[in-house]
C-alpha cells in the first residue's frame, strides 16, 4: 500500500485558539520504501503520523490509501513512542495480539513469535510481563508484534526515542534485519538524523510550528546495511546536509540586535 | 520497599508479624493472674480459650458463626455483582453517572445502620433485611470502585487495540475488563470489611442471629468471657478473609507490580 497526502493541515486546541500542528503536507509514499521523516521536537511529526493512520481528521488536504498487490487487506499500523503494551498480558501475549485479532490459532501464533523471541534475545522472556522487562525488551516486543501482524504499511513514531545509546544501536540492527526479510512499506518518524540515514531509504525534513514539508533528501546506501554504517565518515556529508535543513549552521557570531 | 531498617534487622516476616499480639497476650495474662484487674472484668486468656472451646462444643457457637457468614457472604456476592455491573454503567455513560452519583454519594456517606429499623418495619425480622443492608453496602463500594476503574481507562490502550483490529468485544475482554480488574479487586477486598461490620452490627441490634448476637446477650449478662470469644472469633473471621483475597490477588491480577509489598 501507498499513502497519498495532498495539502495537509491538522489545527488543534479548543475553538478560537487553536494552533496549527500541520501546514499544507504533501507527499507519496513508495511500496517497500523506508521513509523517515524528521524535524525538531513539536514539528507535528506525531501529529502527522496519526493522520496517516486516520486517528485524526485533517481540517484541510487527506490522506489516501493506494492499494497494491503486495497488501494483504487494508491495514495501516502504528507503533506507538510508549505504552505500546498491555501491561495485563505476557511479552507473547503482546507479542502476538495482532496475530489473535486476524484470528490466527494459538499454536501457530506461539511459533512465529517464538522464533522471534529466540533470535532477538528474548528466549525464556516470553512469560514476563511488561513491568519485569527493560524498556529496550519492551520495544522490541512492540516492533515484533507490529511485523508479525504484517500490515499493509507500518508507521513508527520515534519507536527507540526513549532508550539509551547501546539499546538503540541494538534495535536499530534488529529493525534493519526484520525489514530486510519483505522490505516492508514503513514511514518512520524520528528526531535523530543519524538514525534516519542509517534506516531509510529517503528522508522528508520538516520544520517547526506549523509543521511543514522543507526537504526531501535519498539516501544512497547500499543494502542490507548494518549499524556499522553509522560510523562510516562518507555519512558525514549527509549528516551535514540533513542538519541544515533543520537550521544547525556554524554562523559568525553576530550582535543580538543592532541599533540603528 | 525495604527500608534501610529493615534491611539491617533481618527478622522473619511471620516473628515480625506476630510478636507484638503474642506479647499483648503474655501482658493480659500477667494482669489477670497478678490479680490487678477482677477476673469479671477481664477474664485470661486460658480462660477465654477455655470458654470458646466449651461454646465450640457444648453450645452453638458453630452454629452462630456460621449463619454470620453464611447472611454476609449472600449478601455480600449478590451487593458485589450488582454494584459491579451498576459500576459498568456508570464508567461508561456519563448521564447515569450523573444521575446516579447524588444517591451513591449519599448512600457512601450514611451510616448503612441507620436505615437497618425501617427495613426491619418494611420486611420484618427475617434473612430479608439483613440481606439487603449487607448488598447495598457491598454495592455501593462495587459501583463506586468500577466506575472509577473504568473511567480511568487510558485510551491509549483502547486506540492501540483497535490499531491491531480489535472490535468491540476484543476491546472488553483484553481491554476493559482486564484494565478495571485490580481496582474491582480492591473493591471486593473493601466490600467485605464493610459486609462483616454490617452484619455483625446489625446481629447486635436485634439480638438475634450470629456473632453478634452472641456479643450482645453476653453483654446484658454480663458474661465477660463469651463476650471475649465473640469479638475475638469476629476480629479472626475478618482478617482470616481479607488474608485469603490478599493471597489470591498475585493470581488474579499477576501484572501487577508486587515491589512494595512486604
Amino acid at each position: 500500500m501507498r499513502l497519498r497526502c495532498s495539502g495537509l493541515s491538522v489545527e488543534f486546541g479548543p475553538g478560537g485558539r487553536q494552533t496549527q500542528a500541520l501546514s499544507g503536507v504533501s507527499f507519496d509514499t513508495r511500496e517497500g520504501e523506508f521513509l523517515s521523516i524528521v524535524g525538531p521536537s513539536g514539528c507535528g511529526k506525531t501529529t502527522l503520523l496519526r493522520a496517516l493512520a486516520g486517528l485524526i481528521p485533517p481540517q484541510e488536504g487527506r490522506v489516501e490509501r493506494i492499494p497494491s498487490h503486495a497488501d494483504v487487506g487494508d491495514h495501516v499500523l502504528l507503533v506507538f513512542q510508549e505504552r505500546n503494551l498491555f501491561p495485563w498480558m505476557t511479552a507473547i501475549e503482546n507479542a502476538t495480539f495482532g496475530l489473535e485479532m486476524q484470528g490466527v490459532d494459538k499454536g501457530a501464533r506461539q511459533e512465529r513469535a517464538m522464533a522471534l523471541f529466540e533470535r532477538f534475545g528474548l528466549r525464556d522472556r516470553e512469560g514476563a510481563y511488561p513491568h519485569e522487562l527493560s524498556a529496550g525488551m519492551k520495544q522490541r516486543v512492540a516492533v515484533m508484534r507490529a511485523f508479525l501482524s504484517e500490515p499493509d504499511i507500518l508507521l513508527m513514531d520515534e519507536p527507540f526515542g526513549a532508550l539509551d545509546f547501546q539499546t538503540r544501536l541494538t534495535l536499530q540492527q534488529e529493525l534493519l534485519e526484520l525489514w530486510e526479510q519483505d522490505h516492508k512499506s514503513v514511514v518512520f518518524v524520528t528526531h535523530d538524523i543519524e538514525e534516519a540515514i542509517l534506516l531509510s531509504d529517503r528522508i522528508l525534513v520538516m520544520s517547526a510550528t506549523p509543521g511543514r514539508m522543507i526537504a526531501e533528501v535519498d539516501i544512497p546506501l547500499a543494502r542490507p546495511r548494518s549499524v556499522e554504517k553509522l560510523f562510516d565518515e562518507d555519512l558525514l556529508l549527509l549528516k551535514r546536509r540533513l542538519a541544515g535543513y533543520l537550521g544547525f549552521k556554524v554562523q559568525p557570531a553576530e550582535p543580538a540586535f543592532q541599533r540603528t | 520497599m525495604s527500608t534501610r531498617f529493615d534491611t539491617r534487622l533481618k527478622i522473619p516476616k511471620t516473628v515480625n508479624a506476630a510478636w507484638l499480639p503474642l506479647v499483648i497476650i503474655a501482658f493480659w495474662h500477667l494482669t489477670v493472674s497478678a490479680g490487678w484487674v477482677d477476673a469479671l472484668f477481664l477474664p485470661a486468656p486460658a480462660v477465654v480459650v477455655a470458654t470458646g472451646w466449651r461454646m465450640l462444643t457444648e453450645g452453638d457457637l458453630l452454629e452462630k458463626a456460621t449463619d454470620t457468614l453464611s447472611v454476609m457472604f449472600r449478601g455480600y456476592l449478590a451487593g458485589s455483582l450488582l454494584g459491579l455491573a451498576i459500576g459498568l454503567v456508570m464508567g461508561v455513560s456519563t448521564f447515569t453517572r450523573r444521575s446516579l452519583d447524588p444517591i451513591i454519594s449519599g448512600l457512601w456517606s450514611s451510616p448503612k445502620l441507620t436505615w437497618f429499623p425501617l427495613l426491619l418495619i418494611f420486611f420484618g425480622l427475617g434473612d430479608a433485611p439483613r440481606l439487603i443492608l449487607i448488598a447495598l453496602g457491598a454495592l455501593i463500594v462495587l459501583a463506586i470502585h468500577t466506575a472509577d476503574a473504568v473511567r480511568g481507562i487510558n485510551f491509549g490502550y483502547v486506540e492501540l487495540a483497535r490499531n491491531y483490529g480489535a472490535r468491540r468485544w476484543d476491546l472488553f475482554k483484553k481491554v476493559y475488563f482486564p484494565a478495571t480488574l485490580p481496582q474491582v479487586f480492591t473493591g471486593l477486598r473493601l466490600a467485605l470489611g464493610r459486609a462483616l461490620t454490617i452484619t455483625v452490627a446489625m446481629e447486635m441490634v436485634t439480638g438475634e442471629g450470629g456473632l453478634g448476637s452472641i456479643i450482645w446477650l453476653a453483654w446484658q449478662s454480663f458474661s465477660t468471657e463469651r463476650l471475649f470469644v465473640a469479638v475475638l472469633l469476629t476480629a479472626g473471621l475478618g482478617t482470616f478473609f481479607y488474608g485469603v483475597l490478599r493471597l489470591l490477588e498475585p493470581y488474579v491480577v499477576p501484572w501487577k507490580a508486587t515491589v512494595g509489598r512486604g
